[in-house]
């Protein structure tokens, strides 16, 4: 699960869970894979970003530091931040670990990179 | 330079639609299953562009096509035998495949043995010509019969009797087994085709999906009519083994796709497919259920889905109750005037329209469906076609297949929540009916 996934994510679908939103990453393994750099690709993805999650994200693997506290004025043409970006959102893998509803604290596991986000029959 | 393209059944009108768009000034003319063409397909890449065609199921050099009016067994044997012995014909065809550089003997056999020393100072070694055509090449003939033709002639005599003729005729040695070329020829009550593939393979089969579970050209049809765009994010909430999304991210690489599937089997093709493309795509997948989609409300740009007809893939309620949520969570995560092209049973479309509304000042438009097909067509899928070769799998799986038109009557009931129903594509998808239907929120 790259943080891209994980900043569109959302456990509203539990019963009483209004937001559901960002789910907490408890992480057990991590992977780096280099993906291409495609600047125009990245800025036209920062509007749909959930910034302040996927700085969250970032912290919860450990790299709290890996992205500045708000998106940067004329991103468009920042190169630095573009590539700051793309690290954090296209590079940066959860193989392993457990996802976290910060409303109900119900964990969503996550093996060999995917999400399982199904919910038991009393939970909807 | 004349070429027709076999299809499935439906799909014609989005084969002429691609041809139209990829090449200016073609004269393209659509029958049932066929799509025929000619025009100047020139260029280095000229023949890397017709083996791009997404929608075709195979792509032959069009020796010849004729009409077949209503004959006895004598009289379409008669055009059989004037029509394959037309040399002004197969030239044309010859040319269009050299110029393709498809004409390429390697091995040059029996009698021309012994002048190929003196010919390779004058032609390429590839390229042997004995007056204007490739001599020695060998070939195989696949026929296929159908409608009263199939019932008047027997098949195998009249393939071994065009075997025969096109070896005359050309110099070529018929070879069943490991032939360097094929030549199709296909009879029915309206016409008479021969032609020559340009791949043994179809183009249907993809190099980049190694699990399909979806016919390729069904899925690039669909993802062509999500008309996608650079910054799209395309859910497909019952992904299985990922076709739709893999054939939409290899040819529409702007976009950011999202796969989610119940089950992780169906999740662990699609990561197969994913490891095996080699063309980097962008893909991401969740485990899921698409009737409680976990993610945000207007999220989506599209939704592309191939959902459960009621026969391979169960559902735990009842098919109409299962529409009836994934639609309303469809209908949650896409962004306002986000499309939703979804693929389902012919007998589900009352479903899916019931769950749909008409455009806002509803005129009632009556539907109107055009029927493509003759009553020939018809017999023959009923009664499994006899074959020889390759190219049976293909058209066992196209047959009868109609198109809606229009828009379909007001039956919102929901102010407003509800799906705008703009497009009914009937194909056919073997044995089965489907229908793909564009909606738009």
């Amino acid at each position: 699960m790259k943080l891209i996934t994980h900043n569109m994510l959302t456990s509203n679908i539990i019963k009483g869970v209004k937001n559901g939103f960002p789910l907490k990453i408890i992480a057990s393994k991590v992977e780096e894979k280099e993906v291409d750099f495609n600047p125009e690709f990245t800025a036209r993805m920062i509007p749909k970003i959930d910034w302040q999650a996927l700085r969250q994200a970032a912290a919860d693997l450990g790299k709290p530091n890996s992205l500045p506290e708000a998106v940067a004025d004329q991103y468009e043409e920042n190169v630095d931040f573009l590539k700051q970006t793309h690290h954090v959102l296209m590079e940066l893998e959860v193989i392993e670990g457990e996802l976290v509803c910060p409303e109900s604290g119900r964990k969503f596991p996550v093996s060999n990179g995917i999400p399982n986000m199904l919910l038991k029959e009393d939970e909807v | 330079m004349k070429f027709y393209c076999t299809t499935g059944r439906g799909t014609e009108c989005f084969l002429k639609k691609e041809l139209k768009t990829k090449y200016d000034d073609v004269a393209v003319q659509e029958t049932d299953g066929k799509v025929f063409f000619h025009g100047n397909v020139t260029g280095e890449d000229a023949l890397q562009q017709l083996l791009s065609l997404k929608s075709a199921e195979r792509i032959f050099v069009d020796i010849l096509h004729v009409p077949v009016g209503q004959l006895d067994k004598r009289g379409l044997l008669t055009l059989l035998h004037t029509s394959v012995s037309d040399m002004k014909a197969w030239q044309e065809g010859l040319d269009t495949l050299e110029h393709l550089g498809l004409l390429k003997v390697s091995p040059v056999f029996g009698q021309n043995e012994g002048d190929s020393h003196s010919l390779d100072n004058e032609c390429p070694p590839k390229k042997r010509k004995t007056g204007s055509h490739v001599s020695g090449a060998s070939f195989r003939v696949s026929c296929k019969l159908s409608g009263k033709p199939r019932l008047k002639l027997d098949l195998k005599r009249t393939s071994s009797q065009m075997a025969v003729l096109i070896s005359r005729l050309l110099g070529w040695r018929a070879d069943p087994r490991n032939p360097q070329f094929e030549v199709n020829i296909h009879l029915n009550d309206s016409s008479l085709t021969v032609g020559m593939p340009l791949t043994e393979k179809p183009l249907s089969q993809r190099s980049y999906i190694k699990h399909c579970g979806l016919r390729t050209t069904v899925a690039w049809i669909m993802a062509d009519l999500l008309a996608i765009e650079p910054e799209d994010r395309v859910l497909d909430p019952m992904c299985g083994a990922g076709t739709i999304l893999i054939e939409a991210a290899v040819n529409w690489k702007c976009g950011t796709y999202l796969g989610i599937d119940k089950d992780m089997a169906q999740l662990c093709l699609t990561w197969e497919n994913l490891q095996d493309t080699r063309i980097p795509v962008s893909i991401h997948l969740i485990q899921g259920d698409a009737t409680r989609v976990p993610l945000p409300d207007g999220c989506v740009d599209k939704v592309v889905t191939d959902a459960p007809f009621g026969q391979n893939h169960l559902v735990d309620v009842s098919l109409d109750m299962f529409y009836k949520h994934v639609f309303s969570e469809v209908f949650r995560v896409l962004k306002p005037n986000g499309k939703f092209v979804l693929l389902t049973s012919r007998s589900l479309v009352n479903c899916v329209q019931s769950l749909c509304a008409s455009a806002q000042n509803s005129h009632s438009y009556t539907s109107q469906i055009v029927q493509c097909t003759g009553p020939s067509e018809i017999s023959t899928t009923r009664q499994e076609p006899k074959q020889e070769e390759i190219g049976c799998h293909v058209s066992r799986s196209m047959s009868h297949v109609y198109e809606v038109k229009g828009l379909i009557q007001d039956c919102d009931s929901n102010g407003g929540r509800h799906f705008i129903l703009k497009n009914l594509f009937n194909v056919k998808l073997g044995d089965t009916e489907g229908t793909i239907c564009v909606m738009e929120k």
